[in-house]
């Protein structure tokens, strides 16, 4: 996998955790530099709306309200996809493996699928897809936003620049 | 045949063609050409009238297209005109320029000529041709064929069409529906699938317009046009336009019976309703992806295809852009311009929506509006009369409906989930319907239609589960798609006019009954947590005699009281990609206590492959395919048949055939198949 990333000329990403917690705060896209000083408020999936889904849409909730624009923290999937998407990743609570090739958009993902963006420096960067578990800390961003590939987020988590960083072909391999 | 042009000779013939110019010393006179005629044929690509690739019923509507090029960039194509059988065909021919919205390899001054909705009633091979007039003055001529087919009169006539589709679902995923399902004892089936139960079988050949692997899409669609379409595209051929929805079209089953006959059409699957497989029923469009255009025109255009019952997932295409939830994107919406009689034929032809780019559309509210009683669940699925209901939407969920062993799950209370609850509760939607519950309501509600009803019935998953190679997903798919094959069965047995069909649009992953474990669960485990293929291959596969005979129990929900059982079924993927296997169900990871859950180690240090699952295991099954799925492949699939005019699906035979045989027992009524006749009496000689 990194080294068809490597010849692509594009560069493989692995998440970092930033070490952080405490209450939440507030930040603005362009503190995200100093995103590691601030602290982050842990923020669960299973509060982002009313459950069960009712006969329409989503009713988000008191909590994810609260949460737009503050530095929170996850813990959930990388979404296991097929076609690279740089600068971006999926995260779910539960595991899912999309298979955009033969099903596109009917897909398996939960409602509360956050869209999880790097740090505007690192657009261009293809995270590789990491098991289990993970952390991320980042901004909140809530309300609709239809992305580059058509598809629309309703949840995001902006990184800031140190949530990830760059390796090579043999640090991968080790 | 006639070519005015060598561009479009073969290219064999063309080398030729330019040595003997040589020797006679004549320059090749630049001319237009034609790089594009539909419908396709051999005719047109190669030269040979054989095999002959477009087909219709008499009557049937497509459009005719051609696709035009001058000879330089100073000129332009000023007019063309369609011919067929050596008559003009009398429509408007809508001459589209590619100054914009046409594929980067055509130029700017290419126009493509399109005639909507035409059709041929004589049965019989056809030729057709397109003659387009360069600005200097030049000409050029191309010729196509295709066919209509003959339907014989005097059966009687099928009322009601069923298709049953277990996408993906080949030979192997029904045999180990069956295994799992219904056991064997020395060697002997104890209880059968009802598929299995169909009295009459073929083979089918699945190969699409462009592949010999189809994916869902034509896979979907020549069972209900008679045609093959590329690859991601429905209910059209391939054009030259980024256009999603400007395609030439060809008349689906649904809409050409419910303008003759006045059929109803039901769609239910449990995926959501945009995708391949369902749309391939009622929307034309190159983009199966368009999820706003197609659910958009599912509505717009019911009443050429009659749609009356809608049921599976995908709400958020439903909700208007500002409601939490919503898919809907101007990006897959669809709109035909009434000032470019390119498409605008489309709406004066065809009769077709013109559409709209209408992101806040509710289309919730209007489909209930239009009467469309609505169930977001299965207790208002259950609280439904099908007595006073005309038209019937279930929306269950908002993309993909849950697959099979975890909606069974979510009934047993068993907690898969990431809290004490299931996976639908993870999702959101806990109650819903299992596919043989929302089909039973389907024929309910479509059983009132006097003129009879086409009904498309949809195992989504077991392909879907299938890329993955979930095993037990896809086999519990399976046996949910076999417990609505039987509800059809018995609404068909009860009628004695329904015609139902169960089939695949292709095989998923090269599924194979490789044998059976030799081991226990518990040892099974303890062989997974020792790891490598010393231990969970050589340790637990068992081929031949060493399978035995796999004995799941089965719960009075009719599904398996476990999947984890001693000695279980095992299955290979012969289009798989690498992967990890421990032969165990996947439980959903929180529960892994392998997992890292907030161990909070450097994250970088966690193996980057997209080999997730199974990994404690250390059993690599290296596949034969690139990315992380499995995939389509292009072997024949089985198909049963039941009912009126069953025996026509004897054989080995296209996809595209499935429509004639269905169209035949509709139109002209059930008739003895070629091959089938009854053994003439022999005459006694003295």
């Amino acid at each position: 996998m990194i080294n068809r990333l490597v010849s692509r000329r594009r560069l493989a990403a692995a998440l970092a955790v930033l070490g952080i917690g405490g209450s939440a705060a507030h930040a603005s896209a362009d503190s995200m530099a100093s995103l590691k000083d601030l602290p982050a408020k842990e923020l669960r999936f299973r509060d982002f709306f009313r459950m069960p889904i009712g006969s329409k849409g989503l009713e988000t909730t008191e909590v994810l309200r609260r949460a737009d624009r503050q530095v929170v923290r996850l813990v959930g999937y990388m979404v296991q996809r097929e076609n690279d998407t740089p600068g971006s990743f999926m995260l779910t609570p539960i595991p899912v493996q999309m298979s955009e090739h033969a099903d596109g958009d009917a897909d398996d993902l939960p409602a509360t699928t956050v869209l999880v963006q790097l740090d505007p420096s690192q657009r261009d960067w293809v995270t590789s897809h990491t098991p289990g578990l993970v952390t991320v800390s980042g901004v909140l961003h809530v309300g609709r936003r239809e992305e580059r590939d058509g598809r629309v987020s309703w949840v995001r988590l902006q990184l800031g620049p140190s949530a990830i960083r760059r390796i090579d072909a043999d640090e991968a391999s080790n | 045949m006639k070519y005015s042009n060598p561009h479009r000779l073969p290219p064999s013939l063309f080398r030729s063609a330019v040595i003997l110019a040589g020797i006679v010393a004549t320059p090749l006179q630049a001319a237009p050409s034609v790089s594009r005629l539909t419908p396709p044929s051999e005719l047109f690509s190669s030269g040979r009238p054989a095999p002959v690739i477009a087909r219709f019923l008499p009557g049937q509507r497509f459009d005719l297209q051609a696709t035009l090029r001058p000879d330089s960039a100073d000129k332009t194509i000023v007019g063309a005109r369609f011919v067929i059988d050596g008559k003009p065909v009398d429509a408007l021919v809508a001459l589209r320029d590619c100054s914009v919205g046409c594929l980067p390899d055509i130029a700017k001054n290419a126009a493509i000529a399109s005639v909507r909705a035409v059709s041929v009633e004589r049965p019989g091979i056809h030729t057709f041709s397109v003659t387009a007039t360069q600005s200097d003055g030049q000409t050029v001529v191309a010729d196509g064929n295709f066919e209509v087919a003959s339907i014989l009169a005097g059966g009687r006539k099928v009322k009601n069409i069923v298709i049953i589709l277990g996408d993906g679902m080949g030979a192997s995923q029904r045999t180990a529906a069956r295994i799992v399902g219904g056991g064997y004892a020395q060697g002997k089936t104890i209880a059968p699938l009802a598929m299995d139960t169909f009295p009459v079988v073929g083979l089918v050949k699945t190969a699409s317009l462009n592949s010999i692997v189809t994916d869902s899409s034509p896979g979907m669609t020549s069972y209900v046009s008679g045609n093959k379409n590329n690859n991601n595209e429905e209910g059209v051929f391939p054009d030259d336009t980024t256009d999603f929805f400007d395609n030439p079209r060809i008349e689906y089953l649904s809409e050409y019976l419910h303008r003759v006959q006045g059929k109803a059409l039901g769609v239910v699957t449990t995926a959501d309703v945009f995708d391949s497989t369902p749309a391939g029923n009622a929307v034309h469009t190159s983009n199966r992806r368009a999820g706003t255009g197609i659910v958009d025109q599912f509505f717009d255009d019911r009443r050429r295809t009659g749609l009356t019952v809608l049921m599976g997932g995908g709400r958020k295409w439903f909700l208007p852009a500002s409601q939490t939830g919503s898919a809907r994107s101007e990006s897959n919406d669809y709109a035909f311009s009434a000032g470019d009689a390119h498409s605008a034929e489309i709406v004066n032809r065809w009769g077709a929506a013109a559409g709209k780019i209408d992101i806040e559309r509710d289309l919730l509210a209007e489909f209930q509006a239009e009467g469309f009683r609505y169930a977001a669940d299965k207790t208002a699925l259950d609280a439904i009369d099908p007595a006073k209901t005309d038209r019937l939407l279930g929306l269950f969920s908002l993309s993909n409906m849950n697959v099979a062993l975890d909606k069974i799950d979510g009934r047993r209370n068993k907690p898969r989930g990431l809290g004490s609850g299931g996976v639908v509760d993870d999702y959101g939607f806990p109650d819903q319907p299992m596919l043989d519950e929302m089909v039973a309501k389907a024929l309910a509600v479509l059983e009132r239609q006097k003129n009879g009803f086409v009904l498309l019935v949809e195992g989504a998953s077991i392909d879907k589960q299938a890329h993955t190679m979930d095993t037990e997903r896809w086999m519990l798919d399976t046996l949910e798609l076999d417990r609505a094959v039987k509800v059809v069965q018995e609404f068909a047995r009860r009628r004695g006019d329904t015609l139902a069909i169960v089939t695949a649009d292709h095989e998923c992953s090269g599924a194979a009954l490789i044998g059976g474990s030799i081991v226990s669960d518990v040892k099974l485990q303890e062989l997974a947590r020792a790891g490598g293929e010393a231990h969970l291959r050589d340790k637990v596969v068992g081929p031949y005699e060493k399978a035995g005979f796999p004995r799941y129990r089965i719960a009075a929900d009719g599904y398996p009281e476990t999947t984890n059982i001693d000695r279980r079924l095992l299955i290979g993927y012969g289009a798989n990609a690498d992967r990890y296997e421990d032969w165990r169900t996947n439980e959903r990871p929180v529960q892994d206590k392998e997992h890292p859950f907030l161990k909070q180690p450097p994250l970088a240090a966690h193996p980057i492959s997209a080999k997730a699952r199974d990994t404690e295991g250390r059993f690599l099954v290296t596949g034969q395919v690139p990315g992380d799925r499995a995939v389509h492949t292009g072997t024949d699939i089985p198909l049963s048949a039941y009912g009126p005019g069953a025996w026509s699906f004897t054989g080995v035979f296209d996809n595209t055939d499935v429509f004639f045989r269905l169209a035949q027992a509709a139109l002209g009524g059930v008739v003895t198949p070629d091959g089938l006749s009854p053994l003439k009496p022999t005459r006694r000689t003295r």
